[in-house]
């Protein structure tokens, strides 16, 4: 859209521009040579009509007075005008005082008077020049002379003038210079598409680079070697991304510090119940062995006890399993992660914290066994912290719900308590690093934030519901996990 | 253009011999018609020829009696006035168009409602000269057979010229007109109209005075008969003059032009050859 756009807008804008202005300087090169060619033609017309009035005139006054006969000398003077003329003039015209037609080449009007014959008040004007249109429809430029020697007035001359040949110049140059002008147009078009061309290229290219880290892709790189400011746009694009990049870098190597010093802290809250886990299978085996050493001899009891034992020690191992597989800190390797099995696993572990604070907790597992591509223990590592906070939410106890479902492509995990709920003020911040409602000491602060971290590193979102005094509910939306699909937004 | 202005200029220190005509046309118009024949007869006879215009018919007459013209441009009637003047004797006839004969023609306007000669009772018409043979004589004769007398039931006028004669019916000067059958044919595109023709009239002779010596007479022929007969060059130079000349020349006898003189002398009275031109008018007082 974009695209063609701005590459059209350019074009259009520059192209009328063009088209304009040499449309206006055609037209007017046009109109003006018309005038100037125009002007010609009156020029050369008076002066052949007010030369030709002057002999003319002599015939007449000779004739008058008797000095020749009328031998048609007038007769010549037009026909000789006319054959020397042949291009330019139609017509010749002379009428007596009166002002009916005494000479003409145009036999038909003789003796006929001629409407637009000067009369005396003609007298000591310059020569009249009108364009009309003849009888058989020709442009005609008319000079109409007085004949008279100073105030003595014998009739006048018209002589035509046809503008055919004019016209058809400049129709013809106008014909030239639209063509020159559509062929400028042209070229200016190709020459501005090009320019346009390899203006707006870099900018698209930009932007398209632009779009692509919009995706989260912080490696895009815009190739543009301009020395202009596209180029500079560009290196400073190119400069962004690469600040971008390091920063994104830093923050994942933060994160994992920040996942690892959590994981950390959950820990000394389990230390308590692992603890409880490995001294209740100790006392079991202290008080077997006890008994052991007293019946040495009662075989069957001694095998009895000695399973008890074994089965004590199978538990703590276990136990410290657990521990030692959610301590140790791993790389994180995305994997088809079955949701279910991982909260089933949380609960497992924080068994203790949970029968301590007296919570009551309730599966609502959807049965088709939802999976994520995600790393397994950041699941779990997610999962922990929100299963942790909810137990802190209910000092007194409470009920703790754990939900998933599959819905359109999204896996959504919801962990509802009905603890102290988080007041409205700071529901914007719990996410936030550091920040924690507990006294010193009693946190790191830092668990939702990682949480957040990993939801995010994951393509997904976390959510609050929460109502003080009620409780509240995080809601951790995933991809699904399909054939071929990987989680958007990868892990960058 | 060199050339032929060497060709049409006299040399130096010979008279040029002069080929006199009767001013039919105007002076602008004579010149373009015959000064070609001119230049011509300087290049066959290897002499310079000028062309001597006269002022009147009179005069023409007058140019040839006296020698002024070597050979003159007549008319029948002019010829017939110089043949009983001084004896001139006809050399050469004209061939307009091949033949030897032309006519005189009647012209009136397009939207005249005149409808035949009888019905220009009471109009005024006009003539070229006196002494014209197409352009008085003949038209004059048409009147008289159509019953009509030139002063009284017709009014005459005189033009000198006969284009300018038919320009007079343009113009509303005269309501028709009398001339030879070129001039006549021009005006029928201009706004005139056939109203009738004459008999065959014989055309036009180049004349040669008295005085002009035999071998001369002989040169004349040579040039404008037997060369053109003999060299198609010549022949088709002269087909490129006007149409009046076009048609070349044809050696002629005075016999071709004595019915034109019984002519004159029915419509002009027995002692017309002798009358001065200006008496042949008609009008108050005229013939």
């Amino acid at each position: 859209m974009l695209r063609l756009g701005l590459r059209t807008k350019f074009f259009l804008y520059s192209n009328t521009l063009i088209v304009v202005t040499m449309g206006l300087v055609t037209i007017l090169g046009v109109v003006h040579e018309r005038n100037s060619r125009y002007d010609f033609v009156v020029g050369r017309g008076r002066s052949i009509a007010e030369a030709v009035a002057i002999p003319i005139t002599d015939a007449l006054l000779y004739e008058e007075l008797g000095l020749v006969t009328e031998t048609g000398l007038i007769d010549n003077y037009v026909a000789g005008l006319l054959e020397r003329n042949r291009d330019l003039l139609r017509y010749v015209v002379v009428t007596n005082a009166a002002g009916v037609v005494t000479h003409s080449n145009r036999w038909e009007l003789l003796g006929q008077p001629f409407k637009r014959a000067l009369d005396r008040t003609a007298v000591g004007r310059p020569s009249e020049a009108e364009m009309r249109v003849s009888s058989w429809g020709e442009r005609i430029l008319e000079i109409r002379v007085p004949l008279n020697i100073s105030t003595r007035f014998w009739g006048s001359l018209a002589m035509g003038f046809t503008l055919e040949a004019v016209d058809r110049e400049v129709t013809a140059i106008a014909k030239k210079m639209a063509i020159l002008a559509v062929l400028l147009m042209l070229g200016n078009s190709i020459l501005t598409a090009l320019y346009v061309e390899t203006l707006i290229r870099p900018i698209l290219a930009l932007h398209a680079s632009m779009r692509r880290a919009g995706t989260g892709n912080l490696g895009v790189r815009a190739l543009i070697r301009r020395r202009d400011e596209v180029g500079e746009l560009a290196n400073a694009f190119n400069g962004m991304m690469a600040e971008l990049e390091a920063a994104r870098e830093r923050e994942k190597l933060q994160q994992s510090q920040l996942a690892h010093t959590e994981k950390m802290a959950a820990l000394g809250t389990l230390a308590a119940g692992v603890a409880h886990e490995v001294n209740n299978p100790l006392a079991g085996i202290l008080t077997c062995i006890e008994t052991m050493r007293a019946n040495l001899d009662d075989k069957a009891l001694c095998d009895r006890y000695l399973e008890l034992v074994e089965g004590g020690i199978k538990r703590i191992e276990h136990t410290v399993q657990n521990l030692l597989d959610f301590s140790r800190p791993r790389e994180v390797r995305p994997e088809p992660t079955a949701i279910n099995h991982s909260l089933q696993h949380v609960v497992e572990l924080a068994d203790y914290q949970l029968r301590k604070n007296k919570v009551e907790v309730e599966f609502q597992l959807d049965p088709r066994e939802p999976v994520v591509l995600a790393d397994h223990f950041q699941m779990e590592q997610l999962f922990l912290n929100l299963v942790l906070n909810a137990v802190q939410a209910m000092p007194g106890g409470g009920h703790l719900l754990l939900r998933t479902r599959e819905v359109g492509g999204r896996v959504i995990v919801e962990v509802r308590d009905t603890g102290v709920g988080i007041p409205e003020a700071i529901r914007d911040r719990i996410f936030d690093p550091f920040f924690s409602t507990r006294g010193v000491g009693e946190g790191t602060g830092l668990g939702l934030a990682v949480s957040y971290g990993i939801v995010t590193a994951h393509g997904g979102q976390i959510q609050v519901d929460s109502r003080v005094g009620v409780g509240s509910t995080f809601r951790v939306i995933l991809p699904a996990r399909r054939e071929g699909n990987a989680p958007e937004g990868g892990k960058g | 253009m060199v050339v032929l202005a060497a060709t049409v200029l006299p040399v130096r220190g010979e008279e040029p011999s002069a080929l006199g005509v009767v001013s039919f046309y105007n002076p602008h118009l004579m010149y373009l018609k015959y000064q070609p024949l001119v230049d011509y007869l300087t290049e066959q006879t290897g002499r310079p020829w000028v062309l001597r215009i006269a002022r009147s018919y009179e005069d023409a007459v007058g140019d040839v009696c006296s020698g002024r013209a070597t050979v003159a441009y007549l008319g029948p009637v002019t010829y017939l006035r110089a043949h009983e003047l001084c004896g001139a004797a006809p050399l050469v006839q004209l061939r307009t168009r091949g033949e030897a004969t032309y006519h005189s023609v009647v012209l009136v306007r397009q939207d005249s409602p005149v409808a035949s000669l009888a019905e220009l009772k009471g109009k005024r018409f006009g003539f070229g000269a006196p002494l014209s043979t197409s352009s008085h004589l003949m038209p004059r004769k048409m009147l008289l057979d159509a019953g009509l007398v030139l002063g009284r039931d017709v009014e005459c006028r005189y033009f000198w010229h006969h284009e300018r004669a038919a320009k007079a019916v343009l113009m509303g000067e005269v309501d028709a007109c009398g001339v030879r059958d070129l001039t006549g044919e021009k005006f029928l595109q201009r706004g005139l109209r056939l109203l009738a023709q004459s008999p065959p009239i014989p055309n036009f002779p180049l004349v040669v005075g008295p005085a002009v010596a035999p071998a001369v007479r002989e040169e004349l022929v040579r040039a404008l008969v037997e060369l053109p007969a003999q060299d198609p060059a010549l022949r088709t130079r002269v087909a490129g003059w006007d149409e009046e000349l076009a048609g070349g020349f044809a050696v002629v006898t005075p016999a071709a032009f004595a019915s034109i003189g019984d002519l004159a002398a029915q419509v002009f009275g027995p002692l017309w050859v002798k009358v001065p031109e200006q008496q042949l008018q008609c009008g108050p007082g005229g013939p």
